[in-house]
């Protein structure tokens, strides 16, 4: 295996892992999965390009519109679709109904917008590639994975290190007895939704830059869950390390059997997994106790 | 001594089901405190709406002579703090950062001195700080249930069946420590099935009976009640 493949697999999951653990922190508080997360991604992608559409800005002023954009959205659905149900502890199936109407609703107003065309970002890199000895590199893998890598460890010091991520944790386990810490629940819902936003604005360029902006680019949203799967629910590390896993498993497969077949051979492979470790690979943390 | 914490009149409903019927408790400062009574009788839910985790149908809850606030975070910061019944630790949070939460209300202060005050009465939990709650043992579970509300800095604490599912000579332990922090000036109102060492420890007590206070007096004069004796003392 040539450290091409390598490299271009690990920068791929690591945007999985963005997706990932975005997609796991509100599966975390909500207990049930953010379906809207994927259009979440798109429409704040969409957003930062259209408004920066020819002011030939670079990289990263792009992400922190995107960021901007994700967390505004994500701060919007938190309030729309999901505050009412969560303070009535109504059943899950409402979060089902709400999460998929949102990104269905989100999806709509793009494709309003953008019709069914292809946008390109504008090139970001003057150098498209680098080369290390007879390895050819490209520079948006390596910036891509650096990025992410920063991103993750960012909310990797939030998580473990600072009040509002004990707050988040503690949510995360006994909501209730969270409230009687003096903890604001509420509060610190909006907030995990923002940071959510702000991974998926992060993503969402990203996967833009790798395949191109399409209304439905929010579909690969299903590798983050796949890679969440894979680390075990709600478990933030077991998130990362399933991306990246997917990444490079799906990268290899790419390169020895080509596009068609290596997709059915990522989901057996997963389903395989699955049926041997259900709880993925951290899920053992993150059960709950009596 | 004045009165802390006055509950006036307070009925609770879940659905068509009358949990609290026009409850009246008056918990004096510095006092021990105990409410006794069945399974399903309302103790539970009378602390939870103290908290503020339940909304009262009728009835008022007054605190240092004003009302208290609606939301639970806003009644933790008024000195209000409650030990949830079955303890629920943060299983997957290391004890260190379970009792970090405990002081998670006062912002941007320095919660090392408050940490090793808990350390210093419980030196188990300093021991295993940087374990899992989940690892815990029942009664040293409820130790760092007690531990993570003290870290609080309550005025009064509710406590909910500290005694639940512990054994005897632990459950001693636990009414240990609930004797030294009232000698620390902490006000305790406590809820049980215990009957005898709610009312053994208690400066004065309650007995709730399907969602009403039947009698009241101090720990001594309901011991040597007859109803007490038949109903939750027998055996």
């Amino acid at each position: 295996m040539s450290l091409q493949i390598l490299i271009n697999g690990i920068a791929t999951g690591s945007i999985y892992a963005l997706i990932a653990t975005g997609f796991a922190l509100i599966f975390n508080v909500l207990k049930f999965s953010n379906f809207s997360h994927g259009a979440t991604m798109t429409a704040s992608a969409f957003v930062a390009y259209f408004l920066l559409e020819g002011a030939g800005l670079g990289l990263v002023p792009t992400l922190l519109v995107a960021a901007a954009a994700g967390a505004l959205i994500a701060l919007v659905g938190e309030f729309v679709g999901f505050r009412r149900i969560l303070l009535n502890h109504s059943s899950a199936t409402y979060f089902f109904v709400s999460s998929i109407t949102l990104g269905t609703l989100y999806e709509g107003l793009v494709t309003i917008k953008a019709g069914s065309n292809f946008f390109n970002f504008p090139r970001f890199f003057s150098t498209p590639t680098i080369n290390i000895g007879a390895q050819v590199i490209s520079t948006s893998d390596v910036v891509m994975f650096c990025i992410s890598m920063v991103a993750l460890l960012i909310l990797a010091f939030i998580i473990q290190k600072t009040r509002l991520g004990r707050a988040l944790r503690a949510i995360s386990f006994d909501r209730d007895t969270a409230q009687l810490m003096g903890i604001n629940s509420t509060r610190i819902i909006q907030l995990t939704f923002v940071i959510s936003g702000v991974l998926a604005g992060i993503a969402g360029v990203f996967l833009g830059i790798k395949y191109t902006l399409y209304p439905t680019l929010g579909s690969l949203v299903v590798k983050g869950f796949i890679a969440s799967v894979i680390g075990g629910l709600g478990s933030l590390t077991g998130a990362v390390i399933g991306a990246v896993l997917l990444g490079v498993v799906e990268t290899i497969l790419l390169s020895l059997l080509g596009s068609g077949y290596s997709t059915i051979a990522t989901f057996a492979i997963m389903l395989v997994f699955l049926l041997f470790r259900p709880q993925g690979i951290a899920g053992s943390n993150v059960q709950e106790k009596a | 001594m004045e009165t802390i914490l006055k509950v006036t009149g307070l009925s609770v409903s879940y659905g068509h089901v009358e949990a609290l019927r026009g409850v009246d408790v008056d918990v004096r400062r510095g006092q021990i405190v105990s409410i006794i009574g069945a399974n399903g009788a309302g103790k539970t839910t009378l602390l939870r709406t103290i908290s503020g985790m339940v909304k009262p149908l009728a009835g008022t809850i007054e605190f240092e002579g004003k009302p208290l606030p609606k939301k639970p975070h806003k009644i933790v910061a008024e000195g209000v703090i409650h030990v949830p019944e079955g303890r629920k630790c943060f299983s997957g949070l290391t004890i260190r950062d379970n009792l970090l939460t405990g002081g998670y209300v006062f912002k941007g202060r320095d919660l090392n001195e408050d940490l090793q005050e808990q350390y210093k009465l419980f030196p188990i939990l300093e021991q295993r700080k940087n374990q899992y709650a989940g690892t815990l043992s029942g009664g040293e579970q409820q130790m760092l249930a007690v531990a993570r509300g003290l870290m609080g800095r309550p005025k009064i604490l509710l406590l909910d069946e500290p005694s639940m599912g512990l054994a005897p000579i632990i459950v001693n332990q636990i009414y240990d420590l609930i004797r030294q922090i009232r000698d620390r000036g902490i006000t305790v109102l406590l809820v049980e099935q215990n009957a005898r060492k709610a009312l053994g420890v208690c400066d004065y007590a309650y007995v709730l009976e399907n969602g009403r206070i039947n009698l009241q007096g101090t720990g001594e004069e309901l011991l040597g009640s007859d109803e007490v004796r038949k109903a939750y003392l027998a055996g």
